[in-house]
């Protein structure tokens, strides 16, 4: 009987990244796990869901879909044994509907990223507008909308990022650790340290570093582009840009800035990414 | 009040009334009733979220839709419920349902759709939203016949031959598609209130029988921005018609392995089995459909 | 523990089936499936009847290039994975100690 660990973060935050690494120091093989077969498997892959729920999304609707999902995870994690890893980008509630079942949850890991680098990075995913990035975060991004066509992974209602933020970290049943992208770019051992440590694993600190070492941004930015990256939505744009933090500073317009800080202020603070605009 | 069907090779006589499926005659394979159904099974060998399932027994349990149970490859049970919308009835029970009582019945269900042509069935596999309705859309208005949409059933003729038999006479295509083919509200029907789905069936051509079986294509997404085609390594080939069987999980709890390892095993070793990557944002209607049509003739 | 001299057949709860060059199987009460290719595939054709380990490994060494030593040793781990998985089992024949050469495989 398995218990889940939910990587749950905003899109563009880290999220492939902390997969690789937790990978890699699992395995501990001899050469860098491949980018294709990280632990975490979206949770809302449509194939998981179809094959878990015995009919197929495409004959639900959205709501009924947003209501199986629990039971689906629960159930996986029933026929799997020991830690489950399933990566997310919904909120956990899509409208009423929870979609995390409690009882065989064991932790989450919230990956966090400055809401400013996060538009630019977005707006590149999606191949639109930096407003319209910044908008989304905003007012509510919902991923694989079908919208005249069925799309890969089923429709993830994601929210603004503040309310993203809140849906993970308040009042939840098991413990939730917070990490921020810009320390895992900073202070990686650290970072990552505490990301295996919340896993409820004894940290090896010599086969933590060497699974950092093998999930650095430009091993897996090679990888991306000899091997494809199977979760890219665009084949124009490549997913694993830059990794910077702080590049919104150069790509963002001060009024796109200070719509993000507006409206996100407070969870921006709990973050401590506030005291960094200026 | 029984009314006679044919689908899947099969005589269905039902009380729930069908739409769309021609008319059959002579002595039922499978009988539909309503009737009532428990809302578990004892002692499930397998279950998902909807349903569960032991040898010879499957129960599937849509909350304000209806209870099923297919027994023994031969009996349905419905218990519609008091809003139960008919459509929805219907595509339940000629989806999960049948596929349930044909891997009672030994049959192969994959999830692809078919055409036919000089050198026998083709048939389009793929997980969802690879493709396969839009391909058998574009192979349809080329003038192929279509075998059937999203669940494709192969048997062994009489003559010892891997035969596909006839399917559902519709294609379900997503709004762009059936746009694409100039179909709108007045000439598709909505397939299911709130979902962009239509069902289509003019003015494609179905076949009335079964074909021989010719090849499989297998449609992937890949990151490349070409199409690529590729015959599968021995060491794929089954593996490739594991993952392609519609609902895996109900025939395991069925226990009808052994039935689908022998007749999978044979398909792999004898069927030509092709991969089509496709680019990730573009269906490739044409170049896709060029490669169909090839193994069609 | 499989040694040289053991006499090891594929298990009766077992289908398995040639795909050209490979073979796929399936474990009836487990239902979990198996494959091989190439090497792999050969061997397991070799386990249909009843083999003694001595014997298997003559007629592969005068198959492929390898040293009698460690294709011994690979064949023995193989066959030992194989047989802790239930996969393999012994087989009480003694009298089936034909090599592989008669059941011409």
């Amino acid at each position: 009987m398995g218990r889940i660990v939910w990587l749950a973060s905003y899109p563009k935050s880290g999220n492939t990244w902390v997969r690789a690494v937790l990978t890699n120091y699992l395995i501990d093989g001899a050469a860098p796990a491949s980018i294709n077969d990280l632990v975490g498997r979206i949770a809302s892959d449509r194939r998981l869901f179809d094959d878990l729920t015995g009919v197929e999304a495409s004959d639900l609707t959205a709501a009924e879909t947003a209501s199986y999902r629990a039971e689906a995870y629960r159930l996986l994690a029933q026929e799997h044994d020991g830690l489950l890893y399933l990566k997310i980008h919904d909120a956990t509630a899509s409208g009423s509907v929870r979609l995390i079942p409690d009882d065989v949850t064991a932790a989450a890991i919230y990956i966090a990223r400055n809401p400013l680098d996060v538009a630019v990075s977005l707006a590149s995913h999606l191949d639109c507008p930096i407003d319209e990035a910044v908008a989304r975060i905003c007012d509510g991004l919902t991923l694989a909308e079908p919208r005249g066509a069925l799309r890969m992974q089923i429709e993830q209602r994601v929210l603004s990022w503040g309310a993203h933020v809140r849906s993970w970290l308040d009042d939840q049943t098991f413990p939730v650790h917070c990490v921020r992208y810009e320390d895992m770019v900073e202070h990686p051992h650290d970072a990552f340290r505490g990301i295996v440590e919340a896993t409820g694993q004894p940290v090896d600190e010599q086969r933590l570093s060497r699974a950092i070492d093998r999930s650095t941004f430009r091993s897996l930015q090679t990888q991306e582009e000899s091997s494809g990256f199977a979760e890219r939505l665009s084949a124009r744009s490549r997913f694993f840009r830059s990794g910077r933090s702080g590049q919104w500073q150069e790509a963002l317009q001060p009024a796109q800035v200070r719509r993000v800080v507006g409206t996100h202020s407070a969870e921006m603070q709990r973050f401590g990414y506030v005291s960094e605009v200026r | 009040m029984l009314s006679l069907y044919r689908v899947f090779g099969l005589t269905v006589a039902s009380e729930l009334t069908l739409t769309g499926l021609p008319a059959g005659s002579g002595a039922p394979d499978i009988t539909v009733r309503l009737g009532t159904v428990p809302s578990h099974l004892p002692n499930p060998r397998g279950r998902g979220v909807l349903f569960e399932a032991l040898p010879g027994a499957y129960l599937l349990r849509v909350d304000d839709t209806a209870r099923f149970l297919a027994r023994d490859g031969c009996e349905v049970t419905v218990a519609p419920s008091a809003s139960a919308d008919p459509r929805r009835l219907q595509t339940l029970l000629l989806g999960a349902v049948f596929t349930a009582l044909l891997h009672q019945r030994g049959s192969l269900v994959l999830h692809a759709s078919g055409l036919a042509g000089p050198n026998g069935a083709v048939l389009v596999a793929g997980h969802s939203g690879a493709g396969k309705s839009t391909i058998a859309a574009e192979l349809a208005s080329r003038g192929y016949e279509v075998i059937g949409d999203d669940a494709a059933v192969i048997v062994v003729g009489d003559g010892d031959e891997l035969m596909v038999q006839p399917g559902l006479p519709q294609l379900n295509l997503w709004k762009d598609a059936a746009t694409h083919l100039g179909l709108d509200d007045a000439t598709a029907q909505v397939a299911l209130p709130e979902i962009d789905k239509y069902i289509v069936s003019q003015p494609f051509a179905f076949v009335r029988g079964p074909h021989r079986l010719a090849a499989i294509c297998v449609i992937e997404l890949g990151t490349g921005d070409e199409v690529v085609s590729e015959e599968l390594a021995d060491s794929e080939r089954f593996s490739v018609l594991k993952e392609q069987t519609r609902q895996f999980r109900v025939m395991n709890a069925l226990g009808t392995n052994s039935s689908h390892f022998q007749l999978a095993s044979r398909v792999a070793a004898q069927v030509p089995i092709v991969r089509i990557v496709r680019p990730l944002r573009h269906e490739a209607r044409q170049q896709v459909g060029d490669i169909v049509a090839a193994l069609l003739g | 523990m499989i040694n040289r001299d053991s006499v090891v057949v594929r298990s009766s709860r077992l289908m398995s089936a040639d795909v050209g060059n490979a073979v796929v199987v399936l474990h009836l009460e487990r239902s979990a499936y198996f494959d091989f290719d190439a090497t792999g595939a050969d061997v397991w054709r070799r386990l249909e009847f009843p083999v003694r380990v001595s014997a298997l490994v003559d007629t592969l060494v005068g198959k492929y290039d390898v040293t009698r030593e460690i294709c011994q040793r690979d064949v023995l781990a193989f066959l030992q994975d194989a047989f802790d998985q239930d996969m393999v089992q012994m087989a009480t024949d003694e009298s089936a100690s034909a090599d592989s050469a008669t059941q011409g495989r």
